[in-house]
């Protein structure tokens, strides 16, 4: 057994109100590509920061080499050589690769930086560890996968003798994949430790030496993967069983045809051909991982992101918009994925926030009417149980899950919405939260109007929809009736290329 | 409780320095409480704070127009030589201020289509707006004999009292600080200038709103421009250039009272006024010309210092 570099034992998280691991133990070793695996929300990134010094754990040790990490802070998880190179890259887009590899290192004569020197450097560097990037262009212009090269030759310059990989091949393509592992597998020679963090499983199948599964909060095990199989491994990721997590789906009345989408097609936003047709009354799921573009796909029907060709009917009309107040005056309303970039103005009161989209309802001669608006926002803050000390309380002040709910109550104070989107509305907030917005979302469907819910949480998905479809890389790629619901089919769906048995359709 | 004394504070600090500097010219100078005195202090400051009421209205929603002074000394000529020309007066007017606001609506469209930055968009305006002004006057004055009503504009007294000028700024003051606090027009801006992304995933017309912010302020400047060549009874072409770092200085100490950090025209008064009431008594204590300029910076340092102070610190 090789030499082990990081010992995580019984580290426990929570965060207030939130408990994000339990428990957790996890080893290194030299030489090793260690996969970590779990839905979102399952603590993989909890983990991460932990290693990368973000933060503390509330309980637990961490243990680098022969010695007890005791204070967490970035630049001491550098100093005990741990790198982690992140699903964002953190590079000066502006400056070349290697200003970028030796940032605050780069060592002048009389204050002088001597640019051919950075470039020998740099060469060195690629050259003992067999990376090939471009040098004296900025990175801005780099390719993804080049620009996570750049971030290994970065932790490679500091003497980095564990790295930490969250999600590198998103947005990466097959043959940069490719590099990265054979680059990978390089560092596993030298005597590198690598944890690697990944939603595609084949990856994690095709590269580790061991994975660990992680499943809310708690580890679930440690495998050889060859002792496991695909299917295995999913259902040790999401095996947990429908409890009372969920409301119960109020039955389904006559439906009546709603939205009809055909061969939409938005390239620029990587969207291709896609066909898919809600019903009144009805609660349709979209899952996919990330990059899945199932957010583009809600802001092309919001109108906030351009249609190039295909069709939308909305109630029989067409419903192409150019601007989100069009979808409004059509009564299609998005609760978007970025909830404090995109949905609320944090600086604002709840009031001001509830009130923004439908202002003019309030208004006469253009004078916003207090009472008016007092009125309303009191209105959805009762009915969704909005918790703030007033209405006067700044969004920023708020939890996550109250902010949500205002994110949701401003669509519910102008006229009656005939299509609601709803893209990850419980990311981030607790579990009591989480319920009763899967109620908001079941009750507006009941009463009339068509959901779409987007999550990357199948089982909330699984839960609390009538209907799902899987997305992959821009296209649909299965759709479920609930009947037919089937966890294994669609995680394969959304996570493996090749097509499910039985074609398009899981049903 | 902490927290909400901090914040108080921090909101009403300017206001409070405002009155500690009333308190200490009206000590070291006996003339300086006088209502004579106080009347010119706000004559002082009046085309001041029309220019920068402008300023704040297109500051509201995250944007800047640096062509304010030169607009405003175009504007000057302009009108100067209207009413020469016999236009009258209030056609006259109309025809600046809607140059004014054009020039205000190309910098909206050059930002919100061009996407171009708002502070190099309007940068060029103005040096286009400096081009076609010393283009028309060669640099020389505009200057003949004009009617008594050009001059009442920025030399008369409303009721033989009130400078006409403080009565103009107090109903432009008065209708702003409405329209941005309790109309759709004004919240919307607001929204904009807080989170752009989401206010356009609200429905907002986001664009628009931010040239009309850029008209208004053009307009504004343009209206400042037309009193001042009343209060000089001449069109100067670079009798508008100080205004900017002014109304900068005056929109920025506004964003440390009433609505804090976020660009108010309350504020901007009352930062105005601070300005106004510094150079008033430091004149009056006998201080040199040159330290005005000095206690000027300095005050505005402090107030953009204190706004800072919430942000984020990368660096400990």
């Amino acid at each position: 057994m090789e030499e082990e570099i990081v010992r995580i034992e019984s580290v426990s998280k929570s965060f207030p109100g939130v408990v994000a691991l339990t428990d957790v133990s996890l080893t290194l070793r030299v030489g090793e590509i260690h996969g970590l695996v779990g839905e979102n929300g399952a603590g993989k990134s909890t983990l991460i920061n932990i290693l990368a010094g973000v933060f503390p754990p509330t309980s637990g040790s961490l243990t680098v080499g022969s010695h007890r990490v005791d204070e967490f802070h970035p630049a001491r998880a550098r100093a005990e050589g741990i790198a982690v190179v992140h699903q964002e890259t953190v590079l000066v887009q502006d400056f070349t690769a290697e200003q970028n590899i030796w940032l605050g290192r780069e060592g002048s004569r009389l204050g002088v930086l001597s640019t051919a020197e950075l470039k020998r450097k740099t060469k060195e560097l690629c050259e003992r560890y067999g990376i090939d990037v471009p040098l004296g262009v900025p990175v801005g212009r780099f390719r993804v996968a080049e620009q996570k090269l750049v971030e290994v030759l970065r932790a490679l310059s500091v003497n980095a003798r564990v790295f930490v990989f969250d999600e590198p091949t998103e947005a990466m393509s097959q043959k940069d994949a490719e590099n990265l592992f054979r680059i990978l597998a390089a560092l596993k020679k030298d005597g590198f430790a690598i944890l690697y963090v990944s939603h595609h499983l084949e990856e994690v199948f095709k590269i580790c030496d061991m994975i660990t599964v992680l499943r809310n909060g708690e580890k679930i095990g440690t495998y050889l993967p060859a002792a496991l199989t695909v299917r295995e491994l999913i259902t040790l990721i999401t095996n947990r069983d429908m409890d009372q997590q969920y409301p119960p789906l109020p039955p389904m009345g006559e439906t009546r045809p709603l939205l009809k989408v055909e061969g939409l097609r938005s390239r620029r936003n990587g969207i291709e051909d896609i066909s898919f047709h809600v019903e009144e009354g009805e609660l349709v799921a979209f899952f996919g991982m990330v990059g899945s573009r199932r957010s583009e796909l809600m802001k092309c029907l919001f109108g906030a992101l351009p249609v190039e060709a295909g069709s939308i009917l909305l109630d029989g009309a067409p419903a192409i918009f150019r601007h989100p107040r069009q979808a409004m005056r059509r009564g299609v309303y998005l609760c978007p994925e970025d909830r404090k970039g995109e949905g609320l103005v944090l600086d604002m009161s709840v009031e001001e926030n509830c009130t923004i989209p439908f202002l003019g309802m309030f208004t006469r001669f253009g004078v916003v009417r207090a009472s008016k608006t007092r009125g309303a926002a009191n209105g959805v803050a009762k009915e969704l149980a909005i918790k703030t000390p007033s209405l006067a309380q700044k969004l920023l002040f708020l939890s996550g899950g109250n902010q949500q709910k205002v994110v949701i109550g401003k669509w519910l104070i102008g006229p009656r919405g005939r299509l609601f989107i709803f893209d990850e509305p419980t990311k981030g907030i607790d579990v009591g939260t989480k319920r009763e917005v899967y109620k908001v979302m079941q009750n507006l469907a009941r009463q009339g109007a068509g959901v779409i819910f987007v999550s990357s949480d199948l089982r909330e998905l699984l839960g609390v929809s009538d209907r799902l479809y899987v997305m992959r890389k821009g296209r649909i790629v299965a759709d479920c009736a609930r009947a037919a619901f089937d966890q294994h089919a669609i995680l394969s769906a959304a996570l493996v290329e090749e097509k499910l048995e039985g074609g398009q359709s899981c049903n | 409780m902490q927290l909400s004394v901090k914040m108080n504070l921090q909101r009403y600090g300017t206001i409070i320095a405002l009155l500690v500097l009333v308190v200490f010219f009206s000590l070291a100078s006996g003339s300086f409480i006088e209502p004579r005195n106080l009347l010119d202090i706000l004559a002082h400051i009046s085309m001041l704070t029309i220019i920068a009421t402008g300023l704040t209205v297109c500051m509201v929603t995250g944007d800047f127009d640096m062509s304010i002074a030169s607009v405003a000394s175009l504007s000057g000529v302009l009108l100067a030589s209207f009413v020469l020309k016999g236009f009258p007066l209030g056609i006259a007017l109309l025809i600046v201020v809607l140059a004014g606001a054009v020039f205000g609506l190309v910098g909206g469209i050059l930002i919100t289509k061009v996407k171009v930055s708002a502070f190099i968009a309007t940068l060029a305006l103005g040096s286009i707006a400096t081009g076609i002004n010393f283009m028309y006057t060669r640099g020389q004055e505009v200057f003949g004999e004009f009617k008594p009503d050009f001059l009442f504009l920025g030399q008369g007294k409303v009721f033989g009292v009130v400078p006409t000028q403080v009565v103009l700024m107090a109903c432009v003051v008065a209708l702003f600080a409405f329209v941005m606090e309790k109309t759709k027009t004004g919240r919307w801006m607001y929204a904009i200038g807080g989170s752009i992304r989401s206010a356009y995933h609200s429905g907002i017309r986001v664009n628009l709103y931010r040239v009309v912010g850029l008209v208004l302020s053009g307009a504004l400047a343009a209206f400042t421009g037309c009193v001042l060549a009343s209060r000089l009874g001449s069109g100067q072409p670079t009798a508008g250039d100080a205004f900017l770092m002014d109304a900068i200085a005056a929109a920025y100490i506004g964003m440390t009272t009433v609505k804090v950090s976020r660009p108010n025209i309350i504020g901007t008064l009352i930062g105005a006024l601070i300005m106004g009431v510094i150079d008033n008594g430091l004149v009056l204590m006998g201080v040199s010309y040159f330290f005005q300029y000095i206690a000027k910076g300095a005050i505005i340092i402090l107030a953009v210092a204190l706004t800072s102070r919430g942000s984020a610190v990368v660096e400990r």
